[in-house]
Formats: C-alpha cells, structure tokens, sequence
C-alpha cells in the first residue's frame, strides 16, 4: 500500500517561508522542463516546445504548470488520478516507479501526446506527482507522423497505451520499453525522450528531497496545499471584479480528413459572481475524420485559456478552477468524443477549435475590467498547418519528419495594441520555429521562402499580426515524398474582437512539375508561384495525404489574428506605416481603413475624412436592423441588461445581447483581404453589427450561408428543439 | 605593471598590479567622453603610489580594457545605421526571429504574461534588409550564382537612399560556401571603401542563419562606434607613453588585440560580468580547487556564472535585448535583485521582493532622496548589517529612520513590526538569490554544494553569506577590492582566441569522415594561428584545444567534449564512447541512448597564450588568529535563527591582518562594502587580504 501523505490541517507555514518555497517549487518544475527538452531527441520538443511538465499534489491536484503547451499539460493531473484510483493496490506505486500513458480518454489529448508520470517520495511518504507530456514524432498507426488523416476510427490510429509501469525502482523494464518502441516508426527519437523524462524526473524528485529535508516534510506539504489556497482567493478576487455577463460565439472547423464539411462548435460563456460557466451546447456531432477530442482536451481548452488570461502572474495550479469552473456538453459531439473515434488531431483539431471559442468568449469578457483588459486579445493564428514527410533522406535511410513552420501565425490585436507579425500560437507560449538550415538539413526539401503574408492578419483599430508563407520543394530527395497535410480555416475564419475582422484563409497549394530547374539554371531563384510555370496548380483540401516529386513546389500559409474594433478608427498614421512596410496594400488601406494617401505615402487628411464618412454612409445603408433579419422573440431570454453604444451613447435597448439592437450586414470574405480567394468562402457570411446612431463597428460574426443568423444569439440546440 | 581599466555604467575602475604584486586602484566618473573617463582612473590609481599616469603607461606590459560601448550601444539603439544583405526569399527571417524573439532571455516567470511579450525593435528595419539571387544548399553546391549586378543595385540603394555606414551579409548554408557572402564583401568595398562589412561566414561560421545572421548584424551596427573608439583610445594611449599591444576584454573570458576586437567588436558585447568571472578564476585557482560560482549583487541585479576545473561555463547562443546569436560567451544568469529590489504585498497578503527596484533615483528609502519604499538595502540597514555612517566608506550617510518607517509600512500590511518584515525582506531576498544560482548551476549539470561562491558588488558581502549557507556551499570568499575586482580580473585574463565552423558528420564515421574532421581542425588551426600573426603576438606559449559539440541523432542539445587524440591514426572510433561519457556524466547515467547514433556539429578550436604568469604581493605574513586589534565596536544585529537581535562585533577592514579568524556574528566594514559574518559561521583573513567564510557543521 501506498503511504499517501495526508497533510496536518494544523501545520502553518509563515508568508515567508511560503513565498520562498513557492519560488523554489516553481523553479524545481521550469529545471525539470528544460533538462527535459535538453534531453530530447526530438525538434518538436526542443524547438516547437510541443511538450510540458508539472508538479501535482499527492492527490494529483496540478500545482505547478510549465510554460510549454499549456493545454497538453494541464490534462496530466487526469493520469495521475486514474493511476492513484486504479494502479493504487496492484502494480502499487512505490518510489523510483514513472507510469506511462497516451490514452486520449484517460489523460491526454491525443496519441501523440505521451506522459510519464513519477510519484515523488520522501522516504516512504508520496508527497507529490511530477510529469512530463511530450508530443512524439510517431506513435505508430496507418498514417506516418501518427495524425491519422483519412481514417475514421482511433483502431487506425496509434495504439493507445493505458497507464503502464515504464520504470521501476528507478530502472526502465525493458520488457514494457520494447512494446512500445515497437510501434513507432521514429523508435529512436522515442527512446531519447523516453530517457529525457526520467533525466528530468531524477532531477525533481531530488531537489524536492532537498526542501523536504531541510524545511520538514509537513512544511512541503503545508505549501502545496496553501498554493492552491492562494491561488484560489486571488481568482475569486479577479473575478469578484469583473462584470457579470454572457458572452457568445460560433466558430467552424473545416474538414475532417475523411469529408470536406465543416463542423460547428457554440460556446456561451455566463459569468455570475464567481461561477464561469461555459456551455457548448449546439456543438455538433463528433466527425467521422481525426479531428475530434475528448473532454480531456476540452478540459484543455478551457485551462489553457483561463491561465493565459487570469493567471498572468500567478503560479499556474489548474487544480483551483474546478472551484469556479463548471461546463455543459454533450457527449458524443466533436468536443466530447465517443471511443472509438478518431481523435489523433485533436489538439490542432477541435481542442484547438475549442481554445479559439474559449479565447474569444474570455476576452470579450475582460474587455469589462480596466487594468484585465489588458490580457483581452483577439483569436491568434486560427489553426496549426502541419507537414509531415515520409520517404528516404539524403542518405537514403527511411525517414519521418515534420516541418514546424505552421507555427509562424500572426497574434490577435488587444485593446491596446496591433497582434505582432508572425507572432506565433496561443497554445503554446513558449514555441520556436526551426531555421531553415535546420530543416534542409533533417528533411531532403529546399525552402524556396519564408516569409511575412501580407493581407493574412485581421483588420481593426488594432490590426491582427501577419502569418507568414512558406515554399517548399524536394531537393536531392532519393525517392517522392509522401507527404501528410493536416491544416484548418481553408474556407472561413472568425471574427475578430470587438467589431475586428479576422484573419484571412491559410492554404496548401502544391504547383506540379514546375520549371523550378530551369529557373535556377539560369540563375534565377523563384520565390512563390507566380515566378514558375507548372503542369497544374492544386488547391490542397485542409487534410490531405499527397505524394510530392521532385520539380513540385508546395505553398504553405499561416494565417494571421484577429484584429480589434473598428478600422475606421485606426490612426491613419499607423495606416501609412503598415502601407510601407507591406502589411496590406494601398487598395486595402482605401478600401477597408478608408485611408487616402498623397504621392509620397503620407496621409491626405482631408480626402481620408471624406472616405470615412463615405463607408460609414455605406456601412449604414446596407445594414439592417436586426430586429428585421431575426425574429428576435424567438431569442430565448437570456439576461437582460441595458447597452448603448460606446462611441455616441446610442440607447441599444434592454436586451440579452447588444447585437439585438444594432444593425447589421453581411460582407463577402473576398472583401477583407485578396488572400480570401478560394470559391469555398462564398459558403460563409460575414456579418457584421454596427451602432444605428453613428455607424460604429461593434460586433462581426462569421456563419455559413445556410446557418440561421439566430444562433449568433443562442445556442443552435435551442432552435434544433 | 599590469593595467586594468573598466568603464561601467557610474564610474570608471582600474587596478594596477606593479611589478612588485602590489595593486593599486583607482576610479573615475564615467563620462560621455570615455576616453578621458580611463584616464581618469589610471591617474587616480597611479596617485596612490605617487606616480604619473605617464609613469604607469610607459612601465605598463600588459593593459586590458573592458568596455560597454557595444553593448549600450545595442541596448540603447545608437548603433550606426546598418544595412543586411541576405538570400532573396529569407529577408524576413531576422523580424520574425524563429518567433523566441518575443520572449528570449526571459524568466519562466515573465513568460508566462503573454500579453506582455513583445518583440524588441528590430536593429535593421525592413526596408534596409534586401534580399538577392543566389542560393547554396546543404552539402554547399551552389544552386543559383550570385547575381552580383543586383549586388551592386542593393548597395548603391542601401548606402544612397537609406544612409548605411555598416552592412551584414548572411546566405543560408554561407558557412559551408562562403564564396557569395565575400564577394558581396569585395563588390561593396570597392563601391563604399569606408562600409564597415561583416559576413557572416566569417563571424559565427555555424549552422543555424537566424542566430548567424543577428551575429553579423550585431558586428556590423557596433562596428562603426568601437573602430572609432578603440583608435582614440589607443592613440591617447600612444601619447602618454605605452608602447604594448591594447588588449580588449571579450564576453569569451580572454582577451585579444584590439586591433582583432576593432573588427570584431561583437567579441566585446556584454562582457562587463566577465572581468569579475576572470578574477574569480584567477584568485580561485588555489583557493577553490577551480570550482567557483561568482555572484555580483548590483542595486538592480543579480547576476551568477560558473567556473568549474578553473574553466568558466559557456553558453552558445547568448541572448542581448531578446536577439539571439551564436558567440561562445561565459554564461552570466542574471535576475532582478539587488540593493535596490523593491519589496511588495500583492492581493493575497503574499509578500514578494523585486524585481522591480527602486534604481539609483530615488533609490532606497534610507537615501533620503525620496524613495518611499522599502527595498533590501533598507532591510539591511533596519536589521543592522549596515552602519548608516559607513555605508560605502562613509561616502554617503544612510537614514535609518526613512527606513524604518518605510518598512513599518510594508509590516502594517503584513501584521509585522518593522524588524520583522525587514527579515522576511532580507530571507525573501536571499533565497531569490539561491533559486537563480540553483537554477543556474543544475543547467550545467553541477551541484552548488561542489563550489566555493565568491560574492562581490556592492551587495554581495552583505548577502553571500546567507545565500551560500543556504545553497551549502563549502566557502565563500568576499574578494580584496572588491569595488574595482572586475578592473582586478582584467589583468588576469589570457589572450584567448577561438574559432569554430560547422560540418555535419553521422556515425558510424568512416576512414574518409575521420581524415574530413581533421582536416577541419587544421584549417581551425591555421586561423588561429593567422589571427595570432595579425595580432603580432609570439604564439610560442599558446596552447590549442580541439573541442567538439556533437548531438545524438535528431537532437538539439548538443554537448562539447575534448576532442584529444581520438581523431590520431586516422579514426574516429574513440569519438563515441567520449560523446556518450561526455553525455551522461552532464545528464546521469542512464540518459544516454547510443543505439541513436550521434551526429558531430561544430568544431572548435581554442588557444590561450597566458598573459605571463605574476603574483600578487602577499604582503604580510600570517599572525594571530585573534583578530581583536581589529574590532571597533559592538552593536545588536539581527540573528535569524533566534529571530531577534543579538550583539555582534564590527570590524574595522584596514587592521585585518593574514591569519585572523573573524567569528560570527560579526560585520567587516570595508572601504566599499560590508561582509555579514553570520551566526555559526567564521571568517578567515588570508595572505592577500581576501576574507573565505567557512560554516560551523
């Protein structure tokens, strides 16, 4: 049996040694994360930091959360627990022990995502859990690189490994450590990383000894448990200071790997006092393809965005929200997976898809709060673009890789501030992007360019950062490359905040048997499409498995963030600048900022006026009450609350949402940026909401064609009903 | 005689250690003309010894020179206005900086505000970067030519529209086929002869363009200021008589000519710790059998480096103001705590210290210029480790009641006296200060209670004590001088040059790889050996060292080890059994997976040619241990383990004598600081005057 510590209710710790040992604690866990991703075989850890590490009560409680991929980690604590309530009597956990797992619906959020979990003892006490997540480059399954593109239920996928016993009494059982390299096709990056996690372990459970032996084991755990404590009341009294309210939104993510539909998720967020509730009710059925997740990942999304927004300075202790968090969903939907679906893309499918409705519905509701308004940001870069290659390297050995370049997105704008270019994902804080020589020198490919996207970023009064672009071709490669697309927002995005537009669509475009030779034979180095000539020019499908030969040239784009409020609000200054630096065209500056530039670049003040007023004019006479558009009784009641517009005082009326009282209408996404070119976004609405009195900007929407515009208001079950 | 100048950022320092091992020392207000600044502290230095700054330079052998110029010069964007000429299709690569440049050099604690990480302002903005056809790919075939009219358009665009006096070239794949980037060099040099040009390949010939690429761009955009500086330097030299070569102290540890540093200035970014590192070694040697964690507690920060079997610790990629460049450079950790930390109560009734701080306007609370806070100097002051007369050899009078009030205000809201909130202060403060060395030391792979710590700054003494009993460290030294010691190191410090270059080889290593890699090494050699004849220094003495950073296959971390003669007889079987002894014995046993097979990087070869060896004066020899001629007075000072006030003897420094053992509880006041002698601790006078804490087991 294990000797759990239960902790002396009565054991106080004084504020000082508190403080001291929570900084202790918290660096114990930042040391074990960076011996862990020193000791990685693997560039997704090192460099992408597609991996995280935690240190967990003895009751599995996370208490300390690493800076890497915060959504990943935050599901560890699950593992911990099935471990405690399963693994308790027989095999029994004992000190030196890591338990292993990948199992999506146990305590992570796909196949690939591996944890090690290690009880940490002093003597024979088990006073807290250490983990380790790691994203490995291949788990195994049908589709090399694990994200199981095209096949619909999770047996095609990896195997998944429940809680097994990896190491004991400090030593790996080879027996265990065979069965699961076996089923990888990189089993030598796997090992490493195996290794990584317990180099890492060692670490922290000595280190945790040190302070055990020296401050006293019921001091260690008198601070773990005020840790949470702290972090609880400081929560509470965030909270306690935002306004209450409900916050909405709809989003899609679009294909599935197996059909080219998109699938909805509806978030509604209800803060009242202290209670978040987020209800994702009309959330639609789970999809046949990889993309779906399991509440672990939801749990995920929801962690993710909580901490990046209200824990700002706080030591990241997931293990408080429960206190405040409650969630409504229904099983079986794309954010709720039933086994036996397909859930290896979940964490850039629809956790991802979930982090961008959580984002969203979070910020809006800190825009309320002067100082927190401050962590308010639009939706970042929509979806994660992965590349995954199979075939030989230059050497002729077999290989799997991947290109971590779909991480180059744009940030989302904040009240405050423009999203900067290529600012990277939300989900995970702490990335980095390969140098090209790096991935020239690991894959057989040449990277004609990497580069900013104009045109990718959303508009605003803050704009969105811009995404980048990058172009690909197989160079000395001995035989084609297959090649495993795995990508989203091919169609649509969503809008950005508080009137902003979002960004525009990422894309896969592989241009087949180019003259790329013959460019640079004659001394000529393309770099995009447009600079060769090719036998066709293929618009890849969001996931897609394909075969590139030598002479094919593949264009990647990241997508940008979202922007904030309205452009016409944009100092005109800030517009000239984004003009000469490329960020948008003249055209775009005119058609979307209404600014008006003289021949040297500078603003023309006067005609810029003019062109303002002419699109608020516009903006006017094509919108329409949308009292009109909806039959607003049939908008269930909500909470009511009094609005006005922030720009003139317009009386909006006493509605449950603003939007009731507003105008709206819908614009075509080729309007915002030339990027939006694909005939697939004339499936898609952008509707936008702007104040009857003096034409402000206040709201966007994005929904499919055929979607009711009522669901922007309430849950599209309630309509289903 | 042996001159050391540094200029940092209040004053000047010097020591001068004559020929009899005597040191004399000297400072100087640092002014915008720094020249007259070094001076300055060279003649307040020779005043001691009633000497002419002409005596001292025209005797003078050995000067060393450490300068901020580069670095304030990044920091504060004063650099000259720099052009980047790069392969068409990349020009990007250096503002979206792999997406780190948002938050590199950064605590875990500050990443995790994502709001708040934000780029720093790009030191060559886009409109000055242009790209050009050409293109080179992994094994360095040239793929596309040059295209050397569209070189020439670029430049004339870059010098005539955008005003650049320095430009960077970086290609991909350059430091395999650095063919392009010299003919850039050759073509702008003809068009623009004045161009200060740096390439890439030449500067960090490393795999890797966007760290590459910062390199050459942080050389060229601090090449402009330090040319101009170091000839008006050397030519004030000149003129007061010394006739030896200026040597310019490097973030590497060593030394090397100025004329080397004149076009590599990036050697000197960021090298102001290194002088204190370089003493530590030094004094270290003998003392701590090599194995010393230097601590130099500032009134703002903190910062901690490494020296183990008398080599400090380097770091590759080092970090200044977020860019990231490829540079072998002693690994300084730094944090947000000194003197000046700032101590607050957050909403939770938490207590936390720094890393905001007060600075040196309005300063701590017990300056009496205003500041109303309270911050770790005021703590120290309250809890009577500072003498409000003595502060800083009594240059400044501290008040004690502003202190006081300050922290019965931060105690009010913590339900504390005032004595009792300036110990949570100070423990807070301490044990901030242990977390960074901890965290710093297992990133090497060491145990800080396998080291001596030498503590210095202004706040050191005050502090080393505490936080090396903390970390139980075997000693600690509070070095002689300790207010001019990184002038002191300077002296110390061996020419040191290195050079480094990427090829990539896998295991198993063939005849052919193993012949490749020597030869690698031979062309290393014959570099250094031509940077030495540039230089004009007799390499007679130099020792080399071959070094190798090599990788298991797919990983990122590489790990250095010495190559010795694994490489003789013409294999290079030897290499992976030292990689994986290499490997483990930094990261456990166990850790290593050599089934993965490993990959070698870059090779490095590095000389030292020792700067001739000297000995410091040891002046007196040891007496008495009873250091009671030294004492001064009695006064209460607090005791942590009793949590109260208990009496401690005050030490006057000048009438220490070798030999003398100082119990505690105790202070030493000094002329620029003051050593807390902890309860169950003893001080120990040694031949040099340093003092080495010991603990009571």
């Amino acid at each position: 049996m294990t000797n759990t510590s239960r902790i002396d209710q009565h054991v106080e710790v004084d504020p000082v040694t508190f403080e001291v040992l929570v900084n202790r604690l918290r660096t114990i866990n930042d040391n074990q994360g960076i011996i862990g991703k020193r000791l990685s075989g693997s560039q997704i850890i090192y460099e992408c930091g597609d991996y995280n590490c935690a240190i967990m009560d003895a009751d599995g409680e996370t208490l300390f959360l690493g800076h890497y991929n915060t959504m990943i980690g935050s599901a560890m604590d699950l593992g911990v627990k099935w471990i405690i309530e399963n693994y308790s009597v027989e095999p029994g956990i004992r000190p030196g022990d890591v338990f292993y797992h990948n199992d999506p619906w146990i305590g992570t959020l796909h196949q690939s995502d591996c944890v090690g979990l290690a009880p940490v003892f002093v003597a024979d006490r088990l006073v807290c859990w250490v983990g380790m997540v790691m994203h490995e480059m291949d788990v195994g399954g049908v589709v090399p690189g694990s994200f199981a593109v095209g096949f619909s239920e999770t047996f095609a996928e990896s195997t998944i490994i429940t809680p097994v016993k990896l190491v004991e009494g400090g030593r790996f059982r080879p027996d265990v450590e065979r069965a699961i390299l076996r089923n990888s096709r990189t089993p030598g990056l796997l090992a490493l990383d195996l290794r990584a996690r317990l180099g890492a372990f060692n670490f922290a459970s000595k280190a945790v000894n040190d302070v055990a032996e020296k401050y006293g084991t019921d001091v260690l755990l008198a601070v773990m448990r005020d840790v949470k404590k702290v972090v609880g009341e400081r929560l509470a009294a965030r909270l306690d200071e935002l306004p209450d309210g409900q916050w909405r939104r709809v989003m899609y993510w679009d294909g599935d790997g197996t059909t080219p539909r998109a699938y909805r998720g509806e978030l509604t967020l209800t803060k009242t006092g202290r209670d978040l509730h987020f209800d994702f009710g009309g959330t639609e059925p789970q999809a046949p393809g990889l993309i779906n997740c399991t509440t672990v990942g939801l749990e995920g999304a929801i962690n993710l965005g909580l901490l990046c927004t209200l824990c700002f300075d706080l030591p990241w202790a997931t293990s408080e929200f429960r206190n405040f968090v409650s969630v409504t969903i229904d099983d079986g939907t794309i954010f709720s997976a039933i086994a036996p679906a397909a859930v290896s893309g979940a964490t850039v499918g629809c956790a991802h898809l979930a982090v961008n409705l959580v984002q969203a519905c979070v910020s809006e509701m800190l825009l309320g709060h002067p100082e927190l308004s401050r962590e308010a940001m639009a939706v970042w870069q929509p979806a994660w673009t992965g590349v995954f290659y199979n075939g030989l390297d230059h050497d002729g050995l077999p290989m799997t890789a991947i290109v971590l370049d779909g991480v180059l997105g744009g940030e989302g704008a904040s009240p405050y501030r423009d999203g900067q270019d290529a600012g990277g994902m939300f989900l995970v804080v702490s990335m980095e992007a390969a140098n090209v020589e790096r991935n020239e020198r690991v894959m057989p490919i040449l990277q004609l360019a990497r580069g900013l996207l104009p045109e990718s970023g959303g508009h605003g009064r803050y704009r969105g950062g811009n995404g980048t672009a990058v172009l690909m071709t197989p160079h000395k490669a001995p035989a084609p490359l297959t090649t495993v697309l795995y990508s989203a927002y091919f169609e649509q995005t969503f809008p950005g905040l508080a009137g902003g537009s979002g960004p525009a669509i990422m894309k896969n475009r592989i241009a087949r048997t180019t003259s790329l030779e013959e460019c640079l034979s004659s001394g000529f180095l393309p770099v995009s499409l447009d600079e060769v000539t090719a036998d066709t020019v293929e618009d890849m499908p969001a996931k897609a498995v394909t075969v590139l030969n030598m002479g094919d040239i593949h264009l990647m784009t990241v997508g940008g963030g979202g922007g904030y409020g309205d452009p016409l609000q944009r100092e005109p200054a800030a517009v000239a600048s984004d003009v000469r630096a490329n960020r948008y065209s003249a055209a775009t500056a005119r058609n979307v900022y209404g600014c008006v530039f003289d021949s040297t670049g500078d603003v023309d003040v006067a005609a810029t006026a003019d062109a303002r007023a002419d699109l608020v004019r516009v903006r006017l006479n094509e919108s329409r009450p949308v009292s009109e558009l909806v039959s607003v009784d049939a908008v269930p009641n909500g909470r009511v609350a009094a609005h006005r517009c922030v720009a003139c005082g317009h009386d909006l009326g006493r509605r449950s949402d603003a939007r009731l009282g507003t105008l709206a209408r819908s614009r075509a996404a080729r309007d915002l940026s030339p990027l939006n070119d694909s005939p697939a976004t004339d499936a898609y609405h952008i509707w936008e909401f702007c104040c009857p009195g003096c034409g402000l900007l206040l709201a966007a929407e994005v929904l499919k064609v055929n979607d009711p515009l009522e669901i922007v208001f309430s849950s599209s079950s309630s309509y289903d009903a | 005689m042996r001159v050391g100048v540094d200029i940092g950022g209040t004053f000047t320092d010097c020591a001068v250690v004559d020929d009899t091992g005597r040191v004399l020392t000297g400072k100087a207000l640092s002014t915008s003309d720094a020249v007259a600044g070094v001076i300055g502290a060279i003649e307040n230095a020779a005043r001691e010894a009633d000497w002419t700054v002409e005596h001292v330079l025209s005797h003078t052998d050995v000067f060393v020179h450490g300068t901020t110029i580069g670095t304030n010069a990044v920091l504060e964007r004063r650099g000259a206005p720099t052009g980047l000429i790069t392969t068409r299709g990349h020009e990007d690569s250096i503002l979206i900086g792999k997406l780190v440049q948002k938050r590199a050099g950064l605590s875990e604690q500050e990443i995790v505000h994502v709001s708040n990480l934000i780029r720093p302002e790009p030191i060559v903005p886009r409109e000055r970067i242009v790209g050009v056809h050409e293109r080179i790919d992994r094994d360095g075939e040239v793929l596309v030519a040059l295209n050397e009219d569209e070189v020439a358009d670029a430049l004339r665009r870059l010098v005539e529209r955008h005003h650049i006096e320095s430009l960077a070239v970086s290609f991909l794949w350059s430091f395999l086929e650095p063919r392009h980037e010299r003919r850039v060099r050759e073509i702008a040099l003809e068009l623009y002869p004045h161009l200060f040009v740096t390439i890439s390949s030449e500067i960090a010939p490393v795999i890797g363009e966007y760290e590459r690429t910062v390199t050459a761009v942080l050389n060229a955009y601090i090449g402009v200021a330090m040319r101009g500086y170091l000839s008006a330097l050397e030519d004030r030299l000149r003129s007061l008589g010394f006739d030896r070569t200026l040597l310019v102290m490097e973030a590497g540890g060593g030394v090397a000519p100025a004329s080397y540093a004149r076009d590599n200035p990036i050697v000197t970014l960021d090298s102001g710790p290194v002088g204190g590192v370089a003493g530590a070694r030094f004094l270290g040697a003998n003392a701590a059998d090599g194995n010393v964690i230097c601590t130099d507690v500032g009134g703002t920060s903190f910062d901690v480096a490494l020296i183990v079997d008398g080599a400090p610790q380097f770091e590759e990629t080092p970090v200044i103001d977020k860019f990231t460049y490829q540079l072998p450079k002693v690994a300084v950790a730094s944090v947000g705590a000194g003197g000046g930390s700032l101590a607050h109560v957050d909403e939770a009734g938490i207590l936390h210290v720094g890393p905001e701080s007060s600075g040196s306007e309005p300063g701590p609370a017990c300056y009496g210029r205003g500041g109303e806070r309270a911050t770790v100097t005021d703590a120290d002051l309250v809890l009577g480790y500072l003498s409000p007369e003595r502060f800083w050899g009594g240059r400044m009078v501290l008040d004690e009641g502003r202190a006081t009030a300050a922290l019965q205000k931060l105690g009010d809201e913590l339900n504390m006296s005032a004595v009792e909130a300036a110990a949570a202060v100070v423990t807070i403060a301490n044990a901030n200060m242990a977390d960074l060395i901890r965290k710093h030391t297992v990133e090497h792979g060491r145990d800080p209670r396998d080291f001596t710590l030498f503590a210095y700054g202004g706040a050191g003494p005050v502090h080393g004590g505490f936080y090396g009993e903390e970390l139980g460290v075997r000693q600690v030294c509070f070095v002689r001088n300790a207010g001019v010691f990184s002038a002191f190191g300077m002296v110390t410090s061996d020419i040191a040059f290195s050079e480094s270059m990427s090829s990539l080889f896998r295991s198993p290593f063939s005849d052919d790889d193993a012949a490749a890699m020597a030869g690698v090494y031979e062309d290393l050699e014959s570099r250094i050996r031509g940077r030495f004849e540039d230089a004009q220094l007799d390499a007679t003495g130099a020792s080399l060292q071959r070094i190798l950073r090599a990788r298991f296959n797919g990983q990122v971390n590489e790990v250095a080890m010495e190559v010795g003669d694994a490489l003789a007889g013409g294999r290079a079987d030897g290499l992976v059994e030292k990689f994986t002894e290499a490997y483990e014995s930094a990261y456990g046993p166990g850790t290593a997976y050599p089934d993965a097979g490993f990959e070698v990087v870059t090779f490095r070869v590095s000389a030292r040619i020792p700067v001739g060896e000297f000995a410091l004066d040891p002046g007196m020899t040891p007496g008495s241990t009873d250091p009671t001629d030294a004492r001064k007075a009695v006064r209460p000072m607090y005791s942590f383990d009793e949590r109260r006030f208990v009496d401690g003897d005050v030490y006057e420094d000048v009438k220490l004598r070798p030999g003398m053992v100082v119990r505690g509880p105790a202070v030493i006041e000094r002329d620029s600081d003051t050593v807390v002698v902890p309860p169950a601790s003893r001080v120990v006078v040694d031949r040099l005057l340093n003092l080495f804490m010991e603990y009571d087991s």
